[in-house]
């Protein structure tokens, strides 16, 4: 885990201790769900991954502020992939690390979803915004190889994203075009220890994201 | 007993020769109420039933352990009465278009009723337990619209301070709605927030909130540990959510 969050500076911890007591000020209200509860159907469908993702998004949120409902999907779920849901995110955080975030090269947000998958040994899954599009960027490595698969998620601006990946020391390692909705797919050579910087380009809107290639899980 | 379904003569033979693909033809195109089935679609569901019924029910019963409410001791009961709900919920979900993935669609299927029995059997108890109390309880004491609790939590504050704070608190809800909606292990963190800071539980009444000790084997401790690794990843999230809302400094809370 220690490889994943370096520490947190003076600046982040004086505001962390304001939002922590920030948060004792909240009232019971404030955190009640805002949305209705979703039909069992609904429900079913996210524990079983039918729902696009916009829908996952609202289901994800509601349950967080919802008891029953939480309860609903944790009983639907059951007890071991619940545990399981615990248990495999503290293991997999950290097999790729994030080297540094480029805030002002317009990050959004980034979503700590790690998930082992059949024939894939780890995978990460980040939500990046170039301009006014946002794309997921889900990296896994697939027997020693980085595999990389560039999904559009939201993209008002339909344009064909140019996508190139490189070393450490600044070597292009490989430069390719998405569709025009900005799909792309594709596998990179990596070993154990490598940096690598993950360039999207929107129409000279450049976004970069580094990381290592981790140890063996 | 179970409800098997018993078509007409006529239905059985015709339908029991064809195979599932030739079947799924007669499947209505939408999501039809039972009582608007035509015939043929009517005998191409039974029969697809009759073929699926076995593995259906081996779904109801693999969800039966975790969905069974409190409110129903008896396993069997409730494994029953899905079985006695999915045959009208089959009847009114399935569509030619289910077909595609007719396994995953009775997983979800199995979900969805086991999920509706459920609700109805808290649901019951729910309404009975509020009737109870509704006669138990003293008159209620009206309490005027113009409550001055909220006055009275602000005094002392200034006009702006009370605007800021009060902009702040929807800030901190967004945010943890936002980081909420990322994932269910998010969803997860975040209530484990909101139990901690706001319903003030300990991580003990956490953790056993989330494992019931009657249903978990599992050491109290080793949900608490695990919980707790939540954490981390938590306040780097939130923290990257306010950055993404400019709010970097800790003097945007000090109002």
């Amino acid at each position: 885990m220690s490889q994943e969050f370096g520490p947190l500076t003076t600046k982040q911890k004086r505001l962390l201790r304001i939002l922590t007591r920030g948060l004792k000020t909240l009232k019971p209200e404030d955190l009640s769900p805002r949305t209705p509860c979703p039909d069992s159907w609904t429900l079913a469908s996210y524990v079983s991954g039918d729902l696009n993702q916009e829908a996952q998004q609202a289901v994800n949120a509601h349950i967080a502020f919802c008891d029953t409902c939480f309860d609903e999907y944790a009983a639907l779920i059951g007890q071991d992939k619940l545990w399981q849901l615990l248990q495999g995110e503290r293991t997999l955080v950290g097999d790729i690390a994030e080297a540094r975030f480029q805030k002002s090269m317009g990050w959004k947000k980034t979503v700590a979803n790690f998930v082992r998958q059949k024939g894939q040994e780890v995978a990460k899954v980040l939500e990046v915004a170039v301009g006014g599009n946002t794309y997921s960027v889900a990296l896994s490595l697939e027997g020693g190889a980085l595999s990389c698969s560039v999904a559009a998620l939201r993209t008002p601006l339909k344009s064909a994203l140019r996508i190139t990946v490189g070393s450490g020391t600044g070597k292009e390692l490989i430069s390719t075009r998405s569709d025009e909705s900005g799909n792309s797919r594709f596998v990179v050579p990596s070993a154990a220890g490598d940096m690598r910087v993950l360039t999207l380009d929107l129409q000279g809107i450049m976004h970069q994201i580094s990381f290592r290639i981790p140890q063996k899980p | 007993m179970d409800p098997e379904p018993t078509p007409s003569p006529e239905l059985i033979v015709e339908f029991k020769t064809l195979s599932e693909q030739e079947l799924v033809k007669f499947l209505p195109v939408e999501k039809k109420d039972p009582e608007h089935l035509t015939p043929q679609e009517k005998g191409a569901l039974d029969e697809l039933w009759r073929r699926h019924y076995r593995e259906l029910k081996e779904n109801l019963r693999a969800k039966t352990f975790s969905l069974r409410p409190h409110e129903e001791p008896d396993k069997e009961h409730f494994l029953h009465m899905c079985i006695n709900e999915a045959y009208p919920a089959f009847l009114r979900r399935t569509r030619q278009d289910e077909y595609k993935n007719f396994g995953g669609f009775l997983f979800k299927l199995a979900l969805n009723v086991g999920l509706d029995v459920r609700r109805q059997l808290t649901k019951k108890r729910a309404d009975k337990r509020s009737e109870t109390e509704k006669k138990k309880k003293p008159p209620v004491e009206m309490i005027s619209v113009d409550d001055l609790t909220e006055t009275l939590v602000d005094e002392g504050k200034e006009a702006l301070q009370i605007v800021a704070a009060r902009e702040l608190r929807e800030i901190v809800r967004q945010v943890l709605e936002e980081h909420a909606g990322e994932s269910p292990i998010s969803a997860l963190s975040t209530r484990v927030v909101r139990q901690k800071y706001i319903n003030e539980l300990s991580w003990e009444q956490i953790a056993r909130n989330l494992f019931p000790e009657e249903d978990s084997e599992r050491a109290t401790r080793d949900i608490i540990k695990a919980i707790k690794t939540l954490e981390e990843p938590d306040i780097r999230a939130i923290l990257r959510l306010l950055a993404y809302r400019q709010i970097t400094n800790a003097e945007a809370f000090e109002v």
